[in-house]
């Protein structure tokens, strides 16, 4: 089978294999829908006015959109008036919002993210999903979530995996485990030969002023790493 | 009593202490060369104990005996080829688990070896307590605890040599153990490997195969059954991979560290010592971000001017001295051949070889004290990133900075880098760094041509030469240099004080392998070079020469009488005299050149004159360009012979004829000269010196180089800057 890579959309819109729907719909318009269920689910009533508000908008910019979405036929909207979405619309914004919180799972649950970035990644990314990659996503997340209920092995492994870091991605001052070491040759021989084991710890102690080379203790000595080197080694840090 | 001798290796982790306890061995009864066709050091000494001469052989600094830089490779061919006597693994207590990895190696590789704990005082002070007999029956080896900067232990490490000698104490042969895959793994490559009769230990062989050590492969490759070890080392190492789900060498190294660390638990206990660091106290102000750097470049200035401002005093001594013996022979040997021979050839080549003495002293004392403290480390650490943009390395810096001063000493310091790369690509780019010995010439012309901005003038032709010295690095890193660069992994040893032994036994090394090495060389190119500029000499030309000059004083003198009797007014004879000696002086220097002309250097000159031509060059700047092979300062004094200008009155009397049209020395030709004399051929102890380090081949390649490049950038400035000025 083939792989279809989209080069991105040069207009902003999405094309129909998106959402369920056959409408296409703008990442912006999408979470002008988004925005307006979580309201209505909060509130009983919705005005431009808490649109603006929610989406840090102008007013009129706002009341534009709606225009837009009513032409749709995705909201039911009056001048001055209160706005409601449309069955249809109803629809579209359940989609777009379970693509939502299956992600926000994802990176929070799953990769580990603290819960804002958790958020940001996935209003980012539940406009570019298409519906089979989300549906295959989706069950993903729920397979974890049951194999984590069995107590699965893996998840733990895969939990120590996310901790690892490279060790020019560590500070200074900041201390970690080594876990292995990349690649072959020269390089790699000659960090064995001195002492870097799996389970030694690294101690960062300073970058040169020009940010390269890496000053680091290992077990009793100072040695001296390029950043480029320091790449190959992944750790795990300590606190 | 029959005198035995005996032949230790010395073995040890950079920064053990190995050489100070080398020294402290065998005192200054050394004697340096290299290694068979390489150009790593090979330090030798010896010492006298109990009746036994024993020869020390220093070997170079190694983390490990695998093949895989050149130092180890050395190492590991002198214990397997030369089979000394005993081996002498230096090992840092203070460092002991990485540098025992060493010392697992060699017993696989079953050398006989005696362990110097060295700088077991620095330990003490860590809080570690070693049991030594312990550590000795877990290695199975005597250990001799030391400490070589203060004589500690020497004397019991000399009885060890000899009383296990003497004994043929068999220590019993001890194995690191492996695990039972990997132990079947050895032995069933072993059992093939010993149907062969091997000059290795089987054990060691099966090992490194099974590591994939190419040396190793290459030692085994002629016998007759080196295919069917081969498939079977690939076949095992295949086999362990999937066991252990990791790559071989990974394996095995962390056992070795297993084993170890096991030892270590048994013979070292460890209490907690509140300890003032004095090491990253010194790091956190010698490597601050703000303070680093100009501390960095303060310290290369006192190097820097030590070395040369400072060492300009002896070098002017040694020349008042040279000049006294040249008088001294001078009057000694009647006039003629051979007293210009003795005095100008000999004496004065000799001169032209120890003037660089008090420079090299000075630069090495400046360069051991830097090495042995640790901060040469730290100065690379510094400037690594820079340099690396560059295709170097952050101990380039140092060598490239003193180029500024002499090229010569400049490029002995690159010894400094341990990577064969980087240090042909610190040696071929140095003499860009526009040395001392040009500036005469830069101020001769740039005070000339271009009175106004002589001191912009000058900054320019140095930037210039740093930037060629880049664009050079770039080009040959991605031409002729190509290849894998090595790890940089440096250790920053802690921060000690150097003895002044050390520093001595340095500086007196570096000095007495110039004279050797260099020397000879120097002085007997110096005296060719002498001779061609001197010889053949034109008698016929002189002769006709002082005929006419003769016949002009004489007309003169007549003239003059005449003049007297006629009590003629004074200012007509000083209008006489003025006339006369204009024309006296003319025919001066109609004569100088005409000789020069006839000398093999004039002649070469003249016959590469045309080439330089397009640069706007008349034919005396194409002789003094010849002759300046030698030494640049020579330029300078080959033009005042050319322009017949007496030594003292020199420079102001030279410039003043340098301007004269009827040489026709434009300001542009005049900006291509120096540009020139900036980039092409070094001096002769230059190329001598870059021979000596990194081989006569680079050394032809740089000559080519550097008058290639001199050419094309002195063609282009002339051809631009006459459309400019």
């Amino acid at each position: 089978m083939r792989m279809r890579r989209r080069q991105g959309n040069p207009f902003g819109f999405n094309d129909n294999t998106n959402t369920s729907t056959d409408i296409p719909l703008s990442p912006n318009m999408e979470d002008y829908m988004e925005n307006i269920s979580m309201l209505l689910k909060e509130h009983d009533v919705v005005r431009v006015k808490d649109i603006a508000k929610k989406l840090n908008i102008k007013m009129p910019s706002v009341t534009a959109a709606l225009q837009k979405l009513k032409e749709k036929g995705l909201v039911d909207y009056e001048k001055y008036g209160h706005v409601q979405l449309t069955a249809k619309g109803k629809e579209v914004a359940d989609t777009i919002y379970e693509k939502h919180s299956f992600l926000t799972e994802f990176f929070k649950d799953i990769l580990s993210m603290d819960k804002q970035e958790a958020e940001q990644q996935a209003c980012k990314l539940e406009h570019h999903l298409s519906s089979n990659a989300s549906n295959r996503m989706q069950r993903f997340v729920e397979f974890y979530k049951q194999e984590q209920l069995d107590g699965q092995q893996w998840i733990n492994r895969l939990d120590s995996v996310l901790e690892e870091k490279r060790l020019s991605d560590l500070k200074e001052g900041e201390k970690a485990e080594i876990v292995r070491i990349l690649g072959s040759g020269p390089l790699k021989k000659r960090l064995l030969e001195m002492g870097f084991r799996k389970g030694e710890i690294i101690h960062v102690i300073k970058y040169a002023p020009l940010k390269d080379p890496i000053e680091i203790s290992i077990k009793d000595f100072l040695l001296s790493l390029r950043v480029e080197e320091a790449n190959s080694i992944i750790v795990k840090p300590l606190d | 009593m029959t005198k035995k001798s005996l032949t230790v290796g010395l073995i040890g982790n950079p920064n053990c202490g190995k050489t100070t306890l080398f020294n402290a061995l065998t005192g200054a009864r050394q004697k340096v060369a290299n290694w068979a066709g390489v150009t790593v050091e090979r330090r030798e000494g010896f010492f006298h104990h109990k009746g036994y001469t024993i020869k020390v052989v220093d070997l170079p600094g190694a983390y490990s005996l695998t093949s895989f830089s050149m130092e180890e490779l050395i190492t590991r061919n002198f214990i397997l080829s030369d089979k000394p006597d005993f081996i002498i693994n230096v090992v840092d207590a203070g460092n002991l688990e990485r540098n025992l990895y060493l010392t697992t190696q060699l017993i696989e590789i079953e050398a006989p070896v005696i362990i110097a704990l060295n700088m077991i005082d620095e330990a003490y002070d860590k809080g570690l307590t070693i049991n030594t007999e312990k550590l000795g029956e877990l290695f199975s080896m005597t250990v001799v605890p030391t400490v070589g900067t203060k004589n500690i232990g020497i004397e019991q490490l000399k009885n060890t040599i000899v009383d296990s000698y003497e004994k043929q104490s068999t220590h019993r042969k001890i194995v690191i153990p492996y695990g039972n895959d990997i132990e079947q793994a050895i032995h069933s490559l072993q059992t093939i490997i010993e149907k062969n009769t091997v000059d290795y230990p089987s054990r060691w062989l099966a090992i490194s195969l099974i590591e994939g050590d190419i040396d190793a492969e290459k030692k085994i490759s002629h016998l007759p059954a080196a295919d069917e070890i081969i498939k079977t080392t690939v076949s095992i190492r295949n086999k362990l991979i999937e066991t252990f789900n990791d790559d071989i060498v990974t394996v095995l190294s962390d056992m070795r560290y297993g084993f170890i660390s096991g030892a270590l638990k048994e013979a070292v206990r460890k209490k907690p010592v509140k300890r003032y660091d004095i090491t990253q106290r010194i790091d956190s102000i010698v490597l601050n971000r703000y303070i680093g750097f100009p501390l960095l470049f303060v310290m290369l200035f006192i190097l820097f001017h030590l070395t040369f401002i400072l060492g300009e005093y002896p070098k002017q001594l040694i020349e008042s001295g040279v000049q006294w013996i040249s008088n001294l022979f001078t009057g000694m040997i009647p006039g003629g051949q051979l007293q210009n021979l003795i005095v100008q050839g000999i004496i004065g080549g000799v001169g032209s070889v120890i003037v660089f003495l008090p420079n090299i002293l000075i630069l090495f004392m400046g360069i051991s004290f830097m090495e042995d403290t640790g901060y040469m480390a730290r100065s690379a650490f510094l400037m690594d990133k820079i340099m690396h943009s560059l295709g170097l390395h952050g101990k380039s810096f140092i060598p490239l900075v003193m180029g500024f001063g002499c090229n010569v000493p400049a490029i002995m310091a690159t010894r400094s880098l341990e990577n064969k790369k980087d240090r042909i690509l610190t040696v071929l780019i140095n003499p860009f760094m526009s040395c001392s010995a040009r500036l005469p010439v830069y101020i001769l012309f740039a005070g000339t041509f271009f009175p106004e901005h002589a001191g912009i003038i000058i900054l320019f032709l140095y930037a210039l030469g740093i930037l060629l010295a880049f664009i050079s690095a770039k080009l040959f890193n991605n031409t002729i240099l190509k290849g894998k660069s090595m790890p940089f992994v440096m250790e920053l040893p802690p921060y000690r004080m150097p003895t002044i032994k050390t520093i001595l036994i340095h500086m007196w090394d570096r000095a007495s392998s110039y004279l050797r090495k260099m020397g000879g060389i120097i002085l007997a190119f110096s005296i060719i070079i002498w001779v061609l500029s001197e010889y053949p000499k034109p008698s016929h030309i002189e002769q006709q020469y002082n005929n006419r000059i003769q016949l002009v004083k004489q007309e003169f003198k007549s003239s003059l009488s005449s003049l007297q009797k006629q009590n003629a007014n004074p200012q007509v004879i000083q209008e006489l005299d003025q006339k006369y000696s204009a024309i006296l002086e003319d025919l001066e220097i109609q004569k100088q050149q005409e000789m020069v002309k006839y000398t093999f250097i004039g002649k070469t000159g003249l016959v590469i004159y045309p080439l330089l031509k397009p640069l706007g060059f008349n034919w005396q700047m194409g002789v003094s360009l010849t002759t300046g092979f030698v030494a640049k300062e020579v330029v300078v004094s080959t033009m005042g012979v050319l322009y017949h200008t007496t030594d003292d009155e020199s420079n102001q009397n030279l410039s003043h004829k340098l301007k004269n049209p009827r040489y026709g020395i434009s300001r542009a030709s005049a900006l291509a000269f120096m540009i020139f004399v900036l980039i092409y051929i070094p001096c002769l102890a230059t190329v001598i010196a870059i021979a000596r380090e990194i081989g006569p081949k680079w050394a032809v390649f740089s000559i080519f180089y550097q008058v290639f490049v001199a050419w094309i950038v002195s063609f282009t400035f002339y051809h631009v800057a006459r459309l400019i000025i």
